[in-house]
């Protein structure tokens, strides 16, 4: 049996245990580059089911293929579709790197649906690293073959040739947008030691506005959950609202960090179904979101999530499944006997063992504790639980309760080897503490605050204690 | 819990509960708990285990073997760690295997299916990729020796992993081994 572990730390701060699940809408396979039309229900995908590759159109608002087309698509792999003001779609191949780095930007085609028609329309001869993104604000492609380290190469259409993004050199572009024929930019050299920056917005003649906003680039990734912070904008000018939302729907593919970096799609990534399997998201819309993974590319409709998982197994082998399973897995119930448990606490303690046979006399098992408490049976997830969970009658008053106290702790969370030689008690002012282990010569524990007459108003489960 | 339990659909719910629940019964003998309280966890724990089961469909994996396989997730919402077990099950004249070692698999290629060209071996390649930890890798490499495929799956300090897939003279696959130390 496969045991996976997946710590998102990064997105950590997203993910809500008990959310809704959003499952595909389409799932196809075979798939190369995707795009979604900004405002619209077309999805443009490269398909490699036959022999040779096509282009097809797929109407997500009717979850079916619209129109598959046979013009012959480049020898080289298509990485981009960009969709274009003027009607065309443009294509972005690339090439492999005669010295095995990461492949190079190979030229730029044009396909006119209406025609079912491609034409090459530029080809790169200087060794470019392929664009990591690709875009279009009006009739100028927006080709991100730099990343953070210099500014898009921008392709006129019109005039069939590169044109300077910008004579700023501070300049570096967060996004295009072709809803607003502009770039949301910021200037390096205005970050400040907060890792803030200010945000312009600059139209597609290269006029710069004032600020309207900040971009905020700190990236903190921690287990405590308060400390975490992911980047964002802090928009100051109300007409530039727009800027969040093209941020996230822009620099597809994404995947890891780059998916945290954009925080309303890692939300929506964070309610997918297929979470554990999604390796990157390669578009998204307002409405839609396409991602890809186990050699499939899933889409979602992000505004409305569909809450019904497609049924891809029929009763008799789902049966067969979980009577399989059944002889895989079995749970081990037992009561916590302790007298001080049930002297401290007023609920009743269970640990319960999950043991999962991995084939042979290999076994795997995790535990967690359940109670029950007036007729209601819950886990025991959080220590911060134990606070309601206290007898009323217990004060924590002399060193005779507060041993009681040390045993029920012994008996719910039982020291390890390590730790037992820690395990003490003392008090200061208003406070117990609970030593139950050290951590890099930090001790570790539980502070409890008891009132004058030793009632526990908290506990709480300190990793530095003083 | 109740909230938990609305996010299985309701066919999903009533399976899970016929399968779990009659199953925890039977592990408490032992355990000095009332009927009540082991109906009462065994509910609990029913609500805190999610049964996830799809059907792998891919391309690859139909063209390659002559047998449906499943992906068994089990997401425990008893921790909040993310975690989760998954098992990939294949169901072959009505009977349900797991899939553990590559080698398992070679009774149940399609007798059609022959390995003679790369495309071919790229293929194997993607199935076993779906079907076993040890495929998955960012190792792109396939080398043909003689009548022996290596397909390699990933490096690891300098060692390549993978499949050695030994073919017979018409293409058919007579084995496949999975190696830490691939000869290239």
């Amino acid at each position: 049996m496969r045991k996976i572990f997946i710590l998102l730390i990064a997105l950590g701060c997203f993910v809500a245990a008990n959310a809704q699940k959003n499952y595909p809408i389409l799932t196809l396979e075979e798939i190369g580059a995707v795009t979604i039309v900004p405002d619209e229900v077309i999805m443009i995908v490269v398909e490699n089911v036959g022999e040779v590759p096509n282009l097809a159109f797929y109407d997500l608002e009717k979850k079916a293929l619209m129109q598959k087309f046979s013009a012959k698509l480049p020898e080289n792999p298509v990485a981009h579709i960009i969709p274009c003001d003027n009607g065309l779609l443009y294509l972005v191949t690339i090439k492999k790197n005669p010295e095995d780095g990461p492949p190079l930007f190979d030229a730029i085609y044009s396909f006119d649906h209406k025609k079912d028609k491609i034409k090459l329309v530029y080809t790169e001869k200087e060794n470019v690293h392929a664009p990591q993104t690709a875009a279009a604000v009006h009739l100028k492609l927006v080709l991100d073959t730099e990343g953070k380290k210099g500014q898009p190469r921008i392709f006129n259409i019109e005039r069939g040739e590169y044109e300077i993004f910008s004579t700023d050199e501070n300049i570096r572009m967060l996004c295009a947008s072709d809803k607003h024929n502009s770039y949301v930019v910021i200037k390096i050299n205005e970050f400040g030691e907060d890792d803030t920056v200010p945000v312009y917005v600059m139209d597609q003649n290269g006029q710069l506005s004032e600020s309207v906003g900040i971009y905020d680039s700190r990236m903190r990734a921690s287990t405590n959950k308060e400390e975490n912070h992911m980047p964002g904008f802090t928009i100051t000018n109300p007409d530039y609202n727009w800027i969040a939302e093209a941020f996230d729907n822009s620099g597809f593919p994404l995947s890891g960090f780059s998916i945290a970096m954009h925080p309303g799609i890692a939300e929506k990534y964070n309610q997918t179904a297929n979470l554990f399997d999604i390796r990157e998201i390669v578009a998204a819309n307002e409405t839609y979101m396409a991602a890809k993974g186990n050699y499939q590319l899933w889409v979602y409709n992000t505004l409305t999530p569909n809450t019904i998982k497609p049924q891809t197994v029929s009763d008799e082998d789902m049966e067969a499944i979980l009577s399989y399973h059944k002889d895989k897995i079995e749970y081990l119930k037992s009561p916590y006997q302790s007298a001080a448990l049930n002297e401290v606490f007023r609920a009743k303690f269970y640990s319960i063992t999950e043991k999962t046979n991995l084939g042979g006399d290999f076994y795997s098992e995790s535990s967690f504790i359940a109670y029950a408490l007036n007729g209601e049976y819950e886990v025991l997830r959080e220590k911060s639980q134990l606070n309601e969970l206290l007898s009323p009658g217990f004060k924590l008053d002399n060193e005779l309760t507060a041993a009681t106290f040390q045993d029920a702790l012994n008996a719910l969370y039982p020291p390890g080897t390590f730790d037992t030689k820690h395990i003490q008690f003392y008090k200061k002012g208003n406070a117990w503490y609970f030593i139950r282990g050290e951590s890099f010569s930090e001790k570790k524990g539980f502070v409890v605050n008891v009132d004058s007459s030793g009632k526990i108003e908290q506990i709480e489960e300190k990793s530095e204690i003083d | 819990m109740k909230k938990k339990l609305t996010k299985i659909n309701i066919n999903m719910k009533k399976k899970l509960a016929t399968f779990l629940i009659p199953m925890l019964f039977s592990f408490s003998a032992f355990s000095q708990l009332s009927d009540a309280e082991n109906k009462a966890l065994d509910e609990l724990i029913a609500n805190q285990v999610e049964i996830e089961v799809d059907a792998i469909k891919a391309t690859a994996v139909k063209n390659v073997f002559d047998a449906a396989f499943f992906r068994l997730k089990t997401i425990p919402h008893y921790d909040n760690n993310g975690g989760f077990h998954e098992t990939v099950l294949m169901k072959h004249n009505a009977k349900i295997l797991e899939v553990m070692e590559a080698d398992s698999l070679v009774p149940f290629i399609r007798s059609d299916f022959k390995l003679t060209k790369q495309a071919d071996a790229a293929q194997l390649k993607d199935a076993l990729k779906l079907l076993l930890d040890s495929a998955t890798g960012s190792e792109d490499e396939i080398v043909q020796k003689g009548n022996q495929w290596i397909l390699v799956c990933d490096e690891w300090f300098g060692e390549k992993r993978g499949f050695v897939v030994a073919t017979n003279s018409t293409g058919k696959v007579e084995a496949i081994e999975y190696s830490d130390k691939l000869e290239i």
